[in-house]
């Protein structure tokens, strides 16, 4: 379990510059749970994931992960590794010869056996969907989708509890990104594990996370299941960000066919709402 | 954090010192460097002291931002302290244990070497947190120009110069970066004997010398695109031009220089 209490981070503190990052937010994720973290940019969710795994220290308050306060940890390193977290534009953390070696990294400072490093490194790299033929060739010939695939890989294959992702697909194209997204998905059903997804693509949000988190402006706007936090669209715009476009059209269209239902998020639901209304016109013709 | 390093690094605020020209600013700190060398003695480096915390007062540079900026050196700082401390020989031995002496010649050349340090930094950085990455490139490129005629190529040089200032504070924020980005991997950075130590920056030194090419790359072909082409008949937006204010800055410095070098006659110590 993660909780957040009563968190506030200033960057730059007692200087010109001082900026208030984050101000007095309260979060608990439970075991198991797949989050969406959205809000505008600069609105804090940077800041925000890297006090989950202790990068960052809170200017005030308390960051508990397992009931365990970590601001009184003397190492954070197990806090490395029961929370990973992909930072953005991963790939440019890649260093080593090969993707193999690369992946390893996480697992070796773990200090796990070299046959267990084998098996996670092979599955991480399953995972993602990079090949058996990829894990030998050096990273830096690989294309950017690649690299992003094993990057991800590297946190994966410390097979952490809590996994938070910082735009994972930022940059790549539209077919690598659902991939990438859906590996994760699975993941998530597979092993259990906390996922915790910034993004910035609602539809991404709504078709992967069951709860959705909205920060802006360094506070935490808006905590619910992404049916409470979509059906709250106007105060979405009004913070930089919206409801997905299928949601919108739903809405329109509802103005139009009283009939349509609310609170519709995903393609596939537009889909069945638009075939039974234009059914339902088709009869009141 | 590590992107608290101030070195390199403007600090825009309305001030003289600002305004000054950036010519006078860059031959001021060449030949307050000079005189910081020639001060000899206890009055002389209270001069100095007063000299420096004028400029950085009329600067308004926040004392606290200047201190800042001497956090990465004062590893060396420490290091010359000791050496002078108990490597000079000649003097009074105030203190002697096993292989260890101390003179009043050592301690005098010791804290002399940190106080020249000190100001030294502190008044060389004046010049980059006063002065803008253009306006310190125009003031280089104008004083090296007369020496284009004998192959000397000044606008090139300035630019380059203004580039590796500009990329300071990226640089860093990268850094900053990569050793997040291995952290939560678990690396190790603060652990272990020298060599592990230095193995551990592999990590980071890596993805950082490949993202400087890349960059790099990047801003050869940004400038590229804008048709940059180097120094030849370039003509410049905001002329530079002499104020009575930089006269004044001669003045003082002037004062100051005199000061320094009556001190030198007239104090031993």
């Amino acid at each position: 379990m993660l909780k957040l209490e009563d968190v506030s981070y200033v960057y730059q503190k007692g200087s010109p510059f001082e900026k208030e990052a984050l101000k007095n937010v309260n979060i608990t994720v439970e075991d198991g749970e797949f989050v969406g973290l959205i809000g505008h940019t600069g609105s804090g969710k940077s800041t925000l994931i890297q006090l989950f795994n202790g990068l960052l220290k809170p200017s005030s308050g308390r960051v508990l992960i397992d009931g365990v306060d970590i601001g009184t940890l003397k190492s954070l390193r197990d806090v490395r590794f029961k929370v990973g977290l992909v930072m953005q534009y991963p790939e440019y953390q890649l260093f080593e010869e090969t993707v193999y070696k690369d992946i390893a990294f996480g697992p070796r400072n773990m200090g796990l056996s070299e046959e267990e490093t084998d098996r996670r490194v092979r599955f991480a790299a399953s995972m993602v969907g990079l090949s058996e033929a990829a894990l030998d060739k050096s990273p830096f010939e690989m294309s950017g989708g690649q690299k992003r695939r094993a990057a991800i890989a590297g946190i994966l294959a410390m097979e952490p509890k809590i996994l938070v992702l910082d735009e994972p697909t930022a940059g790549l194209d539209p077919s690598g990104r659902d991939e990438i997204l859906f590996k994760i998905k699975d993941m998530h059903a597979r092993t259990g594990a906390t996922v915790i997804l910034v993004t910035h693509s609602m539809e991404d949000v709504a078709r992967l996370a069951e709860r959705i988190i909205v920060m802006n402006k360094g506070a935490l706007a808006m905590d619910g299941s992404v049916r409470e936090v979509f059906s709250r669209g106007a105060e979405l715009e009004k913070m930089g960000l919206a409801v997905p476009q299928v949601t919108k059209i739903t809405d329109n269209l509802r103005e139009r066919v009283p009939s349509v239902k609310r609170g519709i998020f995903t393609v596939r639901e537009a889909e069945r709402e638009i075939a039974a209304a234009l059914r339902e016109g088709e009869v009141n013709r | 954090m590590i992107t608290d390093i101030t070195i390199g690094q403007f600090f825009p605020a309305e001030s003289i010192i600002h305004r000054l020209d950036p010519r006078t600013k860059i031959l001021l700190v060449l030949a307050y460097v000079v005189v910081v060398f020639f001060v000899k003695s206890f009055v002389g480096y209270i001069i100095l002291a007063l000299f420096v915390i004028g400029c950085c007062a009329m600067a308004r540079v926040p004392v606290k931002f200047i201190l800042k900026g001497l956090k990465p050196v004062m590893f060396f700082i420490v290091i010359t302290a000791l050496f002078n401390l108990f490597l000079t020989s000649g003097g009074v031995i105030l203190f002697h244990w096993w292989i260890f002496t101390i003179t009043d010649e050592g301690l005098r050349f010791a804290v002399f070497m940190v106080l020249r340090l000190l100001f030294l930094i502190m008044g060389t950085s004046l010049l980059t947190l006063t002065t803008s990455p253009i306006l310190l490139t125009d003031g280089m490129e104008r004083l090296l120009r007369p020496l284009g005629r004998i192959g000397v190529p000044a606008h090139e040089i300035s630019m380059m110069m203004t580039i590796a200032l500009r990329f300071i504070p990226t640089l860093l924020e990268e850094t900053d970066k990569i050793i997040k980005a291995q952290s939560a991997r678990g690396a190790d950075f603060d652990s272990g004997n020298l060599i592990r130590r230095a193995k551990a920056m592999v990590p980071i030194l890596i993805p950082l010398f490949i993202s400087s090419f890349r960059r790099a790359d990047e801003l050869a072909t940004a400038m590229e695109c804008r048709c940059y082409r180097g120094g030849e008949n370039r003509t410049s937006l905001n002329k530079l031009e002499y104020g009575r204010r930089d006269a004044y800055a001669w003045l003082i410095f002037a004062v100051f220089t005199a000061a320094v070098f009556t001190t030198n006659f007239l104090f031993a110590f």
